[in-house]
């Protein structure tokens, strides 16, 4: 037998779950030993920290989200109510958006077999339509892409004066799958340059982390059969008589 | 959904903080550990039919901890270079030799053999609570490991006579 318990038996003394295993003789040892006293006191202060933390919030929402029963055919109370909250929702919005005096927000969605790739564009401090419109200097774009597919991950390339830059995943460790119906914000704000002028940004649609290597960005650009969407991007030349 | 295991939530509620350990010690990595929490629990609800109640829950979840954290390091070591490849700005040269140790054991083996090796070597379980873990008997989980040193050793003596 080792000198001190093996965490797992260390686990199972905190949890009060050691009676019954095999690990039950250690027991003696944990209870007679300063050293394993203190681990465990250690634990238990490292899992009061963990329950008050955000981070079991997150994943208490999550498993009470995947907990939820199918919703069956709506009961039309609760359709009735919820037209109420609707209503009262949409009047309000009315009401902030007047009072802002700001036009609503109008996205660009493109539509992918994989999921959609939403642009805000931010002009002169606003968020205005993209649809259609030539970008202007100092314009701010955020791309989001919601998902349609399980086990997916959408990667975002972007070429731009012939640099080739891969927006998402941004880091290999953080490049966890978008699960369907998720929305992910790719990369963050591009701020519109002349050097975005006939740049293609694409989001291609992978199994999983395995299927990316050196030639995806080609293959995003070029328009191979896993490309999800495409955006290809123009700007406006500055207008007026200054030098 | 109830289950044999228990609602979701109340198991998350109990063990949730020992499972995170579990899983921040495997990564070593506070956002991997995060994210590896969630799939371990969300795993457990989904494939709770699968809980056949000879192991405690705790014990249960556990090994899907190990499982799923050994898996996550077997992917790194995998998409390392691969990922390398495709975001390392030009001039930067993975450095794959200080990976090979690693990647070769984690492509080598399957899942259930790494298991069984991480919980006896690694954590230093004995043989009868490495048993107990995987639900295997003591006898079973000795011969496969003791394959495993072998064919170890078999791959050490064609290296150093290659």
């Amino acid at each position: 037998m080792n000198e001190h318990p093996p965490r797992l038996a260390l686990e199972r003394f905190l949890l009060d779950e050691l009676a019954g295993t095999v690990t039950e003789p250690w027991r003696e040892h944990v209870l007679g030993c300063a050293q394993c006293t203190e681990a465990i006191t250690q634990m238990r202060s490292e899992d009061a920290a963990y329950r008050s933390s955000d981070r079991m919030r997150e994943i208490r929402t999550r498993l009470a989200q995947e907990a939820r029963p199918e919703p069956s055919a709506p009961r039309r109370s609760r359709w009735a109510r919820r037209s109420v909250v609707l209503a009262v929702g949409s009047a309000a919005g009315i009401v902030v958006a007047l009072i802002l005096e700001r036009p609503p927000a109008d996205q660009l969605a493109i539509k992918g077999g994989f999921g959609t790739l939403y642009v805000d564009r931010e002009h002169e401090g606003r968020v205005t339509a993209a649809t259609g419109e030539p970008l202007a200097i100092g314009d701010g774009l955020q791309l989001r892409w919601s998902s349609a597919a399980d086990g997916t991950i959408a990667v975002i390339g972007v070429e731009r004066g012939g640099q080739r830059t891969v927006l998402y995943p941004s880091t290999p460790a953080r490049s966890a799958p978008i699960a369907r119906g998720k929305t992910v914000d790719l990369g963050g704000r591009i701020v519109v340059d002349a050097s975005i002028d006939g740049a293609r940004i694409c989001v291609l649609y992978a199994r999983s982390i395995f299927d990316l290597d050196a030639s995806t960005t080609e293959e995003c650009l070029a328009g191979g059969p896993r490309v999800a969407a495409r955006l290809d991007l123009s700007v406006q030349a500055p207008s007026g008589g200054a030098p | 959904m109830a289950t044999p295991l228990g609602n979701a939530a109340d198991l998350f509620e109990r063990y949730g903080p020992a499972i995170h350990r579990r899983c921040r010690d495997m990564l070593r990595d506070s956002d991997a550990a995060h994210d590896a929490v969630q799939e371990v629990f969300l795993r457990a609800h989904r494939h709770a039919a699968r809980f056949r109640g000879d192991a405690a829950p705790f014990t249960w979840l556990y090994r899907i901890a190990t499982t799923y954290c050994l898996q996550q390091l077997r992917n790194r070591a995998r998409r390392a270079a691969k990922l390398e490849a495709f975001v390392a700005p030009e001039g930067v040269v993975p450095d794959l030799a200080a990976r090979i140790d690693l990647q070769r054991a984690f492509s080598e083996e399957d899942e259930e053999t790494l298991l069984l090796a991480h919980l006896r070597w690694v954590d230093g379980l004995t043989l009868e609570e490495v048993a107990e873990v995987v639900e295997l008997s003591r006898k079973t989980v000795a011969k496969r490991l003791e394959d495993l040193r072998t064919r170890s050793a078999a791959r050490l003596k064609s290296e150093v006579e290659r």
